[in-house]
């Protein structure tokens, strides 16, 4: 593990406040730095950006011209999820291991701890990365927005992350050769501390194959090995998981590219960092706020108001700091502005930087209420994530490839300043068409969806209208897209040939420098410099003088304490009331449990990802009331395992799927939604009616249910009979009104029969002990239950919702 | 009893506003912290990442400008 490849005995001189080495008279250490190990993560970044831009493209593409659906491998609900995790995990991932372990290296004056874990944490990742590419495609998911991949991989992440990444950045740490912590590593810190804990706790689950594998011996199948069900269900799985979604935006995309602005920016500026004062309240401000902010991505849907209201508050307060970083950021270009205009790295990190305060300014304020009303289910937040990602991490990662190629492969000099200038123009140029035509095309959507007209009806009461109105802006999106792909593509060429133009063998050259000493000589506390007063107000003046914190920067164990308590303090003021408060989610008594059918079909949803295009949240605002029905309500959810509320409409709200329409009008839907919906630009679904439901894995799962405390009753020993007669029960519904017969083995019906039954119970008396067992053997399809909507009133439970929620006029 | 059964009656209606005052305080520590640093120590710190055995010097800023601040 020893890095140290000779060392020699020489006096050595302090330097100062700490910056330097330690004082005395020490030997030097020699050692030298790992850049193998840069290079790999650069390769890896620039390979997997060129995925996720591809998949991307398809996307946009598909949403203009369905018919590239043509493949279910393909579709866009299976895709989205790939898309999203190559560039989220798979391009800024790498970018920021790149970051990490050059950066960490030469500020610690140490090569990392070990080697052996620098490569397992690469090759691990890689083989993450992979897993997800051949999982998704074939439905295999845990259907949860950026936490898609089931519980082998989930478990692979932690171990890679935290054994692997973790402990080698935290053991190059205590090994370094640096007193002072610089506030790059802060940002590293609070990375990995905080990933490990979101991933963890947002992905505790119940491996149904494993289950079954303990109960029976063996495992079905692939799928129902990995199959999963979360222990949290409804309304508090939808508050852990945008507590994840928001916090892996905070701690994945913002804080280690922040630990990536204040290293590479000042090398590749060679100037230092505007302010150091600033980035410590940068630091810690950051830390402290960006966990409370989660709950924003639920306004107005049935998470407890209070949790909604304290999450649009921090997000307000998350401005602060974060436009501080990006002052920082620009400022330090002070007095080097003439350097932009010739230089492509740092065109890339102002753009960048820019990027990161553009979104920083948006997020807060698409978390206002009145404005997230509008803007939530559109496009408008796709074009704000994507300002991120492709604006703010994009960009800080080709700028620091740019800057690093040349030195990681030892070339010289980049390959060509000009490619790289036309990679930053073509994508600039590229995000503005993309950006500029979602913001359209997420306005046009959120006011079409809430417009009335003169006779207080909605003005577009089909919500095919708002969909055909968007198709030339989904065009401009492709063309924004292939804009922003050309340019990585040209990055990657000029990067190449930049590393043709390596030495036969890289030089490594060896680094001196004194190790730390044992014991450190740390100044004498102040002291106090107040005359006459209390010995309490010396010591206050002592603590205000801050030398607490200074020492606090040269201790890598105890920031991470400290780290770990700022986000596990603000974590726990949302998460207890939310889990413990039993009046946060008021159980509705006509709510049960899904039926062994339904939970099959309710899977093939997930699988087939649904949930990336529909939402199952009608809130309490009056144009959704209007076109969708009666809002939802917490209780509606308590089986929900994952919750499938949705972060967007590209399709409509299904939250009162059940009975709206016909079983027959949704098997000509799955076969092809363009004959009964013409103009819509859903994917085809006719694989379902071809491929055979395995009945013979609903116990399992119903089981595994079951042990999350779902009260199943009978369905725990005769699931699989229970099923089948409800299956014929569909499959004779829809050969009645016209459809095929024969459908009662198909995966088809079981999805219909989940969507027949979402948002119906409300409707019903409360059951007798023993509904589960009469309900599954006589499927509830009773059309006449379903056109009377409750009346809220009529439901204790909705009485005490309403007061939550402020009734359901709110946001209109 | 159940921990349920305590938070229910523990009256956690405060908390929202709990946290705001916590995060208030804590960002003054903070704060007073950053401001009160000598001037010398963050040029110093700022300079971190030239002192990484690369061999280039780093531009310095005029009196008064940058770190300083």
């Amino acid at each position: 593990m020893s890095e140290a490849i000779n060392s020699e005995s020489v006096a050595v001189s302090g330097s100062g406040a700490g910056a330097g080495a330690d004082e005395g008279s020490r030997h030097l250490d020699e050692f030298r730095y790992d850049d193998g190990i840069v290079r790999l993560f650069t390769w890896a970044t620039l390979g997997w950006g060129i995925v996720a831009f591809l998949v991307g493209i398809i996307l946009a593409v598909q949403l203009a011209w369905p018919k590239l659906n043509f493949l279910p491998e393909i579709a866009f609900g299976r895709l989205r999820p790939l898309h999203t995790n190559a560039a989220i995990f798979a391009f800024a991932g790498n970018a920021i291991f790149a970051a990490v372990y050059y950066s960490t290296q030469r500020l610690c004056k140490a090569r990392m701890w070990s080697d052996t874990l620098s490569k397992l944490h690469f090759w691990g990742w890689q083989l993450i990365i992979v897993s997800a590419a051949l999982t998704f495609p074939f439905g295999i998911t845990q259907g949860k927005e950026y936490a898609e991949l089931e519980w082998p991989i989930d478990l692979a992440i932690a171990v890679v992350w935290v054994g692997f990444f973790g402990v080698n950045f935290m053991m190059t740490l205590v090994k370094r050769r640096q007193r002072h912590l610089y506030v790059a590593l802060w940002f590293y810190i609070a990375t990995i501390v905080t990933v490990a804990i979101l991933h963890v706790f947002n992905n505790l689950w119940v491996p149904v194959g494993l289950y079954e594998l303990f109960t029976t011996g063996s495992v079905g199948s692939i799928d129902q090995l990995m199959k999963s069900y979360p222990v949290y269900a409804g309304v508090q799985d939808a508050f852990m998981q945008w507590w994840y979604g928001h916090n892996a935006v905070a701690f994945f995309l913002t804080t280690p590219f922040l630990g990536l602005m204040y290293y590479f920016l000042p090398k590749a500026a060679n100037r230092p960092v505007f302010s150091y004062k600033l980035s410590i309240v940068h630091f810690w401000s950051l830390v402290f706020i960006y966990i409370w902010a989660g709950p924003h991505h639920l306004h107005y849907t049935a998470l407890p108001e209070w949790a909604s209201s304290l999450g649009m508050l921090f997000s307000l307060m998350l401005w602060m700091p974060s436009w501080g970083g990006m002052i920082n950021g620009l400022l330090t270009l002070r007095g080097a502005w003439h350097k932009v205009a010739v230089d492509p790295v740092l065109k890339f990190f102002v753009v960048g930087i820019t990027f990161y305060g553009m979104s920083t300014f948006e997020g807060p304020m698409l978390s206002i209420k009145t404005v997230n009303s509008l803007s939530h289910y559109t496009d408008w937040t796709i074009a704000h994530v994507h300002s991120g990602t492709l604006g703010w991490n994009g960009f800080m990662t080709f700028g620091m490839a740019y800057w690093l190629a040349p030195r990681i492969f030892q070339s010289g000099r980049l390959y060509s300043d000009k490619l790289a200038t036309m990679h930053f123009w073509i994508a600039t140029i590229g995000i503005a068409f993309y950006i500029l035509s979602m913001y359209a095309a997420g306005v046009t959507q959120g006011l079409m969806w809430r417009a009335f007209d003169a006779n207080g009806q909605l003005a577009y009461p089909s919500f095919i209208e708002t969909v055909t109105r968007l198709e030339w802006l989904y065009w401009i999106r492709a063309l924004g897209g292939v804009m922003y792909l050309a340019g990585a593509v040209i990055g990657l060429w000029n990067i190449y040939k930049t590393w043709t133009m390596r030495p036969p063998t890289y030089d490594e050259p060896v680094i001196k420098a004194a190790p730390l000493a044992p014991v450190f000589q740390d100044e004498p506390t102040p002291q106090s410099r107040l005359g006459a007063n209390t010995n309490l107000g010396h010591k206050g003046d002592v603590w205000l003088q801050g030398r607490w914190h200074r020492r606090l920067e040269r201790m890598p164990l105890r920031m991470t304490f400290w780290v770990i308590v700022w986000v596990s303090v603000a974590s726990l003021f949302e998460i207890i009331p939310t889990f413990l408060i039993r009046s946060n989610v008021p159980t509705i008594a006509s709510v049960q449990p899904y039926t062994p059918l339904e939970l099959a079909g309710r899977d093939i949803y997930i699988a087939e990802g649904c949930y990336n295009c529909h939402s199952q949240m009608i809130r309490p605002i009056f144009s959704e009331v209007k076109r969708y029905g009666e809002y939802s309500k917490p209780g509606e959810f308590i089986y929900d395992r994952p919750f499938q509320w949705g972060s967007r409409r590209i399709g409509p709200d299904l939250a009162r799927e059940g009975g709206a329409q016909s079983s027959f009008w949704h098997y000509l839907h799955f076969e092809n939604p363009r004959q009964v919906v013409p103009g819509s630009i859903m994917p085809y679904y006719d694989h379902l009616i071809r491929q055979e439901l395995d009945f013979g894995a609903i116990q399992s799962r119903v089981n595994a249910m079951a042990m999350l405390g779902v009260p199943y009753g009978e369905a725990v020993t005769n699931a699989e009979a229970m099923a089948r007669a409800q299956a014929q029960a569909v499959a004779d519904e829809i050969e009645g009104q016209g459809g095929p017969d024969g459908l009662e083995n198909r995966k088809v019906t079981a999805l219909i029969a989940y969507l027949q039954r979402l948002g119906v119970d409300i409707t019903k008396p409360p059951p007798a002990p023993e509904t589960t067992e009469d309900r599954t053997a006589e499927p509830t399809l009773d059309p006449s239950t379903m056109e009377d909507p409750v009346e809220p009133g009529e439901i204790d439970e909705v009485d005490r919702m309403d007061d939550i929620l402020g009734g359901p006029e709110g946001g209109e | 009893m159940r921990v349920s059964d305590v938070v229910q009656h523990a009256d956690l209606s405060i908390w929202a506003e709990a946290a705001l005052v916590l995060f208030f305080a804590a960002f003054m520590v903070t704060a007073i912290r950053a401001i009160r640093v000598d001037r010398r120590e963050t040029e110093a710190m700022a300079a971190t990442p030239f002192d990484d055995g690369d061999g280039v010097e780093h531009e310095r800023r005029p009196s008064g400008e940058g770190a300083s601040r």
